[in-house]
């Protein structure tokens, strides 16, 4: 009996603590507020920026803002953590925009972005892709202020204000760009990309370079001879020219596109800005749409989230789905470094992005759209952005080899007014020197100075994949002196035999006024191809007398995106 | 279970974030159609008529200007019934769009 008491106590005793345990409901932890106010800095995202994994990039600012929350709040109870978890929870609503980020590629769909790009970029007038006015193969008499924003390539050919009539190719890069896609930093970003500094923000993503190659303009280089190898002429000759390339450097221009300066905190900025962001209801409600049509081709994949869920499967979700966001908060905890928050995270995107997953066409189908709307999205924010901030005003440098003249330095200032369905003004403005002047030459440094105005218009088909766009322009060009004319070395006096000496200049054409006008339809095609074809009028040439109507025609290709870089962007 | 708003089933409350803009929203329950919600407080506020029992969402298609930080969840004005966040607030991405409110009707 005895026995059976003390048993009966002892149980008792056992059972105890555990009932107050459970007793009162545990009270709610005070969690210290999570710091979202301050961005992350390049420090605190250093861990995850460059990761190899695409999921790790996609994810990175919501690792590194658990990982900062950890850090600065050592000992703070794991529920705390439950809302910076949620964020990188892939298998719920909450990590669908990381998650179509990071699977992008996976599903290739970095073509539909680009192909997006290229029709949003067909619709902008403002775009300048080939070589200048004063290029011996141009379609262009004046420069536009928007630039390429890649890469893109084009082939000229017809004169506007020169005698010399050519074809030119023009090569042109946004430095930024370029500069993305070399460093692997976030290279396809949609908005608010991630800042890598001061010098990328004002100098970088503003300057546009480009090359212009006169593909009849023939390189050569002298060399002496050792005597004649045939036939009887008594004049020895002592040097000669040796051809050393089919297409030679005309001119290197290097655009900088000056925003009208806004601080984004301002009350002037947040008041246009507000007006303008209205105009992306639209673009917004359909990617919010469509990426709800992801979370539901992605609820067909257990343990995602699933309004059709069993019993079974929702206790099963709701038991592994908590562990593996605890074991997040848990690594932030254990390193400080990130590596072992990287490692879970890996962890958890590997049991869970199966190869049903990654093999799924209807979910692909689905992340595709999404990235489509998004790269739309992308170019209407830009374009809302440009607006609340005010015009654009382009600084242009152009170093300029023309054929037989000498270099010049031209600085033109551009600006654009758009008028929207009305159409676009541009108004050019600039002056050219020369870059060397000669001892003994008879004219100053300024070579001349002109304006220029273009009106562009879409005469048809906005909105479809071929448009085409009316241009007129008008320039006026004022030379103080004629033009000058390098006389080749070996050249001999017209009636003689006499070389003219080494560096003999002449003055060609008159001084004075130089008028062009322009008519241009530029056909632009889907997939970032334009063929401008344009016919002008000038009362001169830069070294000839008399007036002069000519024809230019044109081929140019946009690249918009990386991925139309490397796939042509046509391929889905 | 956790999110970011748990209150009583049938409460009428709004939510609020702090940053970026909001130009729609949509309350998302469970094999139930999408509802359209009514904006307001400067386009950082979605009033929720009546809170779902068990789990729903709030859709929100955010629009980010230059410069904005991450926005923190929280509730607004409660005009019926009990709401609360979570201990710890749920928070939206800059850049993100849409962002998600979950919420929790017991």
């Amino acid at each position: 009996m005895k026995k059976s008491i003390r048993i009966l106590l002892l149980c008792i005793l056992w059972n105890i603590p555990y009932s107050l345990a459970q007793a009162p409901a545990e009270a709610p932890p005070r969690c210290p507020a999570i710091e979202s106010t301050t961005t992350l800095t390049k420090a605190e995202m250093a861990f995850c920026e460059k990761d190899s994994s695409p999921e790790v990039m996609a994810f990175c600012e919501n690792l590194a803002n658990l990982l900062r929350y950890a850090k600065k709040n050592p000992g703070v109870n794991t529920q705390c953590f439950r809302g910076l978890e949620d964020n990188l929870d892939l298998t719920g609503r909450k990590g669908v925009d990381h998650f179509i980020t990071a699977t992008a590629l996976t599903f290739a769909t970095k073509a539909a972005i680009s192909n997006a790009l290229q029709t949003a970029d067909q619709q902008r007038p403002d775009q300048e892709l080939g070589a200048n006015s004063n290029a011996s193969g141009t379609a262009s008499l004046v420069s536009k202020a928007g630039s390429t924003e890649l890469l893109s390539f084009a082939l000229d050919t017809g004169v506007v204000t020169q005698s010399v009539n050519g074809t030119t190719s023009t090569l042109s890069t946004n430095a930024d760009q370029i500069f993305r896609l070399i460093t692997k930093s976030d290279p396809d970003c949609i908005v608010n990309c991630k800042s890598l500094g001061w010098f990328e923000d004002n100098v970088l993503n503003r300057i546009t370079l480009s090359g212009s190659l006169s593909l009849s303009q023939h390189s050569s280089s002298t060399t002496p001879t050792s005597g004649q190898a045939s036939g009887t002429t008594p004049t020895q000759v002592s040097e000669v020219s040796v051809p050393t390339g089919v297409g030679k450097l005309s001119g290197i221009t290097a655009r900088y596109e000056v925003l009208n300066k806004f601080d984004p905190r301002s009350g002037a900025f947040k008041t246009a800005w507000a007006k303008k962001v209205p105009g992306l209801a639209t673009q917004v409600k359909t990617i919010g749409t469509d990426t709800d049509a992801v979370s539901k081709a992605l609820s067909a994949h257990e343990p995602f989230e699933s309004d059709t869920m069993t019993a079974d499967q929702k206790a099963k979700r709701d038991n592994l789905v908590p562990q593996m966001l605890g074991s997040l908060g848990q690594a932030a905890v254990e390193d400080p470094s990130g590596q072992k928050l990287v490692t879970a995270f890996e962890s958890f995107w590997n049991q869970f992005v199966t190869s049903d997953v990654k093999n799924d066409s209807a979910l692909a189908a689905a992340v595709s759209k999404v990235m489509q709307d998004r790269g739309i999205y992308r170019q209407a924010w830009l374009k809302v952005l440009q607006g609340a901030v005010g015009n654009l005003f382009t600084f242009e440098y152009n170093y300029n080899r023309p054929a037989n003249q000498p270099e010049t330095h031209d600085f033109k200032l551009i600006y654009a007014y758009n008028f929207k369905t009305m159409g676009m003004v541009t108004f050019n403005g600039s002056a050219s020197i020369y870059g060397t002047t000669p001892a003994g030459a008879k004219y100053g440094n300024l070579h001349y100075g002109q304006v220029s105005t273009e009106y562009d218009q879409t005469l048809s088909g906005n909105g479809k994949s071929v448009q085409t766009q009316l241009s007129l322009a008008g320039y006026w060009q004022y030379q103080p002196h004629p033009s000058v004319l390098n006389i080749a070395a070996g050249t001999v006096a017209p009636g003689t035999d006499i070389p003219v000496p080494n560096g003999t200049q002449e003055f060609v054409g008159t001084a004075g006024s130089l008028w062009v006008t322009q008519a241009k339809l530029t056909i632009k095609g889907s997939g970032g191809i334009n063929v401008p074809i344009g016919v002008s009028w000038s009362n001169k040439t830069d070294l000839l007398q008399g007036s002069k109507v000519g024809a230019q025609v044109g081929l140019s290709y946009n690249f918009s995106s990386l991925a139309g870089l490397f796939t042509g962007g046509s391929s889905q | 279970m956790s999110a970011d708003i748990i209150g009583k089933t049938g409460a009428n409350f709004t939510c609020t974030i702090d940053s970026g803009t909001i130009l729609s929203a949509y309350l998302e329950v469970p094999s139930q159609p999408v509802v359209s919600l009514t904006i307001g407080g400067n386009n950082r506020e979605v009033t929720v008529p009546s809170l779902p029992a068990g789990q729903s969402w709030v859709r929100l298609d955010l629009v980010w200007a230059p410069g904005d930080s991450d926005a923190t969840v929280d509730v607004g004005t409660v005009t019926s019934g009990t709401v609360a966040t979570a201990p710890a607030k749920g928070t939206i991405t800059d850049g993100d769009t849409p962002g998600y409110i979950e919420l929790l009707g017991q």
